[in-house]
């Protein structure tokens, strides 16, 4: 079942453009989106949220148009954005006992259930917790309405690496119930341990739209010590180059597609972080 | 309706606004320009937005399930009940100078149902200036905020000026004689009418002017 249908969404900037972005996530499966910074990452996100106005496309939730039933769809929808960053001096409690209400299928019980499991304390503040504490008390809100998809923004920033693995436990467990997420991080291994598929977004357009297992399948990592030594052919296949110092030595490394065409003293399998690095930064030798 | 009032109360009420609804004992005041305290109900007004723009309530509000008209109509409704009990108060405290000052206030305009009507008329065209601007950018509340209270300063001094040269706001209004009541009365009432009035325009402006808004 399609959770969330994407079709040529663009939105217009006076300086960028978020380009004919289309995609679908799939029911019970963990995406990662990433891309660069500035790449319009928080902006697809915001637009698919209905904060922002777009200028084209088709959002669809659940099969529901999202301009239509934008309502109805909020109540299968949560976000969580690196925590709550909302009424920061308010009781938990009265956040909760608030944001309750506007959701029909809140579940007390469950959300007693998640305070006690995270370890959360309503009688504090999100000021009074700490970035971790307030991501999970973002997302026992998030589970307490039974939301089918959760969207992402960034949540394991600025965690710390105990915490960071936690949460990716907590999604690969909502994931098994059934539960939907979209993840945009930066952190490019927590995507390795937990997403399925990977959304890569390169200056306002989708680059890749692929699981991740496929996705590394693509691509080799070549390291050569002089790409003048390089064939026609080797050099037409060897993309995205960079140079980089490696023990005081300068080496060549870049990604192919055709990796027959290296030795396989030059040839590696490549991890998401590479591959994003190389995409971003390195060139070709051959135009 | 209730839920999303509900949530106005508990989270966006300021707590200066209780203080400013008390300020509707000014009419005990025995000379003071009584139009005055409809100033203070639109400081509490601003201080709810300067609030709810630092606890990034628009962000919250947004992502529950509720539409942008409705989280429009919800503030603009909160906002009047905000004003609705300004004004509503003014009463225990004008029956109370009735008993303890026989004079009345030197500057024009007295505590009685004309000064409601005036008032509600104000905040009217307060709603109908704050609220569109505001919605346009909420971000921008000190702008919307400028606006708001030059079309309200302009207000007040044109109703001063009518109580020196109208002969109807001088006689009928400007006094606290049971025989002008009707005219007050009527006057309250025009006031109330004109209220909802701008206020529904400022709801419809403010609800176009928010679709199109990037949050």
């Amino acid at each position: 079942m399609t959770v969330l249908d994407v079709t040529a969404l663009t939105k217009y900037y006076p300086t960028f453009q978020l380009d004919n972005i289309s995609f679908q996530l799939a029911a019970g499966t963990i995406t990662g989106f990433v891309g660069a910074n500035g790449a319009g990452k928080s902006t697809t996100l915001k637009a698919i949220l209905g904060l922002l106005n777009i200028d084209h496309g088709q959002i669809t939730y659940f099969g529901k148009n999202f301009f239509h039933n934008q309502t109805a769809i909020k109540q299968d929808l949560a976000f969580v954005d690196g925590g709550i960053t909302y009424f920061p001096r308010k009781k938990l409690r009265t956040l909760t006992d608030t944001t309750a209400r506007f959701y029909a299928n809140w579940d007390a019980q469950r959300y007693q259930t998640y305070l006690e499991k995270f370890q959360l304390d309503d009688r504090k503040t999100p000021h009074e917790l700490s970035t971790g504490m307030r991501i999970k008390y973002a997302l026992a809100v998030a589970l307490s309405h039974h939301a089918k998809l959760l969207i992402l923004d960034e949540p394991t920033s600025g965690l710390d690496p105990v915490s960071r693995d936690e949460l990716l436990t907590i999604f690969l467990d909502l994931r098994a119930q059934g539960v939907t997420i979209l993840f945009s991080t930066h952190i490019i291994n927590d995507l390795q341990q937990c997403a399925d598929n990977i959304l890569y977004l390169h200056q306002g357009q989708l680059l890749f739209d692929a699981p991740l297992t496929e996705l590394l399948a693509r691509y080799q990592l070549i390291t050569i010590t002089d790409p003048t030594d390089l064939s026609q052919a080797q050099k037409q296949a060897f993309q995205y180059a960079k140079a980089e110092q490696v023990n005081g030595q300068k080496l060549w490394r870049g990604l192919t597609q055709q990796p027959d065409l290296f030795l396989d003293s030059q040839r590696s399998a490549v991890d998401l972080e590479t591959l994003m690095v190389h995409i971003e930064r390195g060139v070709a030798l051959v135009n | 309706m209730l839920t999303n009032l509900r949530k106005e109360f508990k989270l966006s009420l300021h707590p200066t606004v209780p203080i400013f609804w008390l300020l509707s004992a000014l009419v005990l005041v025995p000379n003071y320009p009584y139009l005055v305290i409809f100033f203070y109900t639109t400081l509490g007004l601003f201080f709810i937005e300067l609030n709810s723009r630092e606890n990034n309530d628009l962000r919250y509000s947004l992502l529950l399930p509720r539409s942008k008209a409705d989280i429009v109509k919800t503030r603009l409704f909160f906002i009047m009940i905000i004003e609705l009990i300004q004004v509503i108060l003014i009463l225990p405290f004008a029956y109370l100078r009735t008993l303890w000052l026989s004079d009345l206030n030197v500057i024009p305009g007295q505590a009685n149902l004309a000064l409601l009507g005036l008032g509600l008329t104000l905040l009217g065209l307060f709603n109908l200036t704050f609220y569109p601007i505001l919605f346009k950018d909420p971000t921008r509340i000190g702008r919307a905020y400028i606006w708001g209270t030059i079309v309200l300063t302009i207000g007040i001094i044109l109703v001063e000026t009518l109580f020196f040269i109208s002969p109807f706001f001088q006689t009928n209004l400007n006094d606290l004689a049971p025989k002008h009541f009707m005219a007050q009365f009527l006057t309250g009432f025009v006031g109330l009418v004109l209220f909802f009035g701008c206020s529904h325009f400022a709801n419809y402006f403010a609800t176009r002017h928010f679709e199109h808004y990037d949050a």
